[in-house]
């Protein structure tokens, strides 16, 4: 064999080489690019159907018993109003409390967290089971009502479906 | 042979492997762009979802509305039969549909069951069928009197 055949297999090698780290980089480049797909349409769905959204809706529109206006008898509010009276009245939290827990408490298996603050984000309310793992669907909610005297209250709910019925696959991916 | 035709013969022989390479690089290439845009998207997961939705947004399922307008998530007792779950799913008649209203203490009150699927099915691992479950806080009206509940939702969905 004369020089330039030598010299021909060892351009070929580092050539062939060089062309299968191409077809390497190529082949993960595609993989990632599908998984960022399949990222933003997971996504996409968790935005459109958020059942959290009815939860908190209903959440709010929740009648409790309360005497207001200490006259012996129970007064019909809704969950919005007491939340309202909460803002500045360390009074009305226990109750508050109480009514949140035994309503989101009946949401298991979903695991929660809610999170109710004034607009400088102090917080009147944060109640929670254990913390979110992030493993599963999660919904996250979010309104704002307002005070009786025009304040500004931040309701956030989040919601994860761990433990779910066996056969229900909400694991993502 | 003469010495000319004898060079192009090794160079021949020398291309070959790089034929290879090249055809094999546009076969990967032209196999990757059909596999990203032929593949399949897999809907069943957000059409239960979006079937689980009806019932809790439309007026013709179960959902509370008066003269004015509908109640999302606010359930009319009386609606919740049967007959009005089963015309607002009437086209789903390959789907199976499971919805039981309990109180918030989680005691069953009433338990709709459409299009007789066996909802056992979710209980074994079975890529036959997709199982959907889920949980919401609603409040009901029965007899005008608002309640508190909890409806559970299960839709099994037969693969194709």
């Amino acid at each position: 064999m004369n020089k330039k055949g030598v010299e021909s297999i060892f351009w070929d090698s580092i050539g062939l080489i060089v062309l299968i780290l191409v077809l390497f980089l190529f082949w993960i480049t595609t993989d990632f690019i599908g998984k960022m797909a399949d990222q933003r349409y997971y996504i996409g769905e968790s935005e459109i159907v958020n059942p959290g959204n009815i939860i908190l809706l209903n959440y709010l529109r929740t009648d409790v018993e309360i005497d207001l206006d200490n006259d012996g008898n129970l007064d019909k509010i809704n969950m919005a109003d007491l939340i309202s009276l909460s803002y500045d009245n360390n009074n009305y939290k226990e109750l508050l409390n109480k009514e949140t827990k035994k309503i989101l408490e009946s949401l298991k298996p979903y695991t929660w967290n809610m999170e109710i603050r004034k607009e400088n984000e102090d917080m009147i309310l944060e109640v929670k089971t254990e913390e979110r793992i992030g493993l599963y669907d999660q919904f996250n909610s979010y309104i704002e009502i307002p005070t009786y005297n025009n304040k500004l209250i931040k309701i956030r709910l989040y919601l994860e479906s761990q433990n779910w019925p066996a056969g229900v696959i909400t694991e993502k991916g | 042979m003469k010495k000319g035709a004898f060079i192009l013969s090794i160079e021949l022989l020398q291309s070959i492997p790089k034929l290879i390479m090249i055809s094999l690089t546009i076969v990967v290439i032209f196999a990757s762009i059909q596999i990203y845009v032929n593949r399949d998207r897999d809907v069943r997961d957000i059409e239960s979802h979006l079937l689980a939705q009806r019932f809790f947004y439309s007026k013709n399922c179960a959902i509370y509305s008066d003269n004015a307008r509908a109640y999302p998530g606010i359930i009319d007792f009386s609606k919740f039969n049967e007959n009005s779950l089963g015309n607002c799913y009437a086209a789903e008649s390959n789907i199976g549909f499971k919805f039981t209203l309990k109180d918030i203490g989680s005691k069953v009150i009433k338990e709709i069951k459409l299009n007789d699927v066996p909802f056992d099915l979710c209980n074994v691992k079975n890529k036959n069928f997709n199982c959907y479950f889920n949980k919401q806080y609603v409040l009901y009206f029965d007899n005008n009197v608002k309640k508190q509940g909890l409806v559970d939702t299960w839709i099994i969905i037969k693969n194709e």
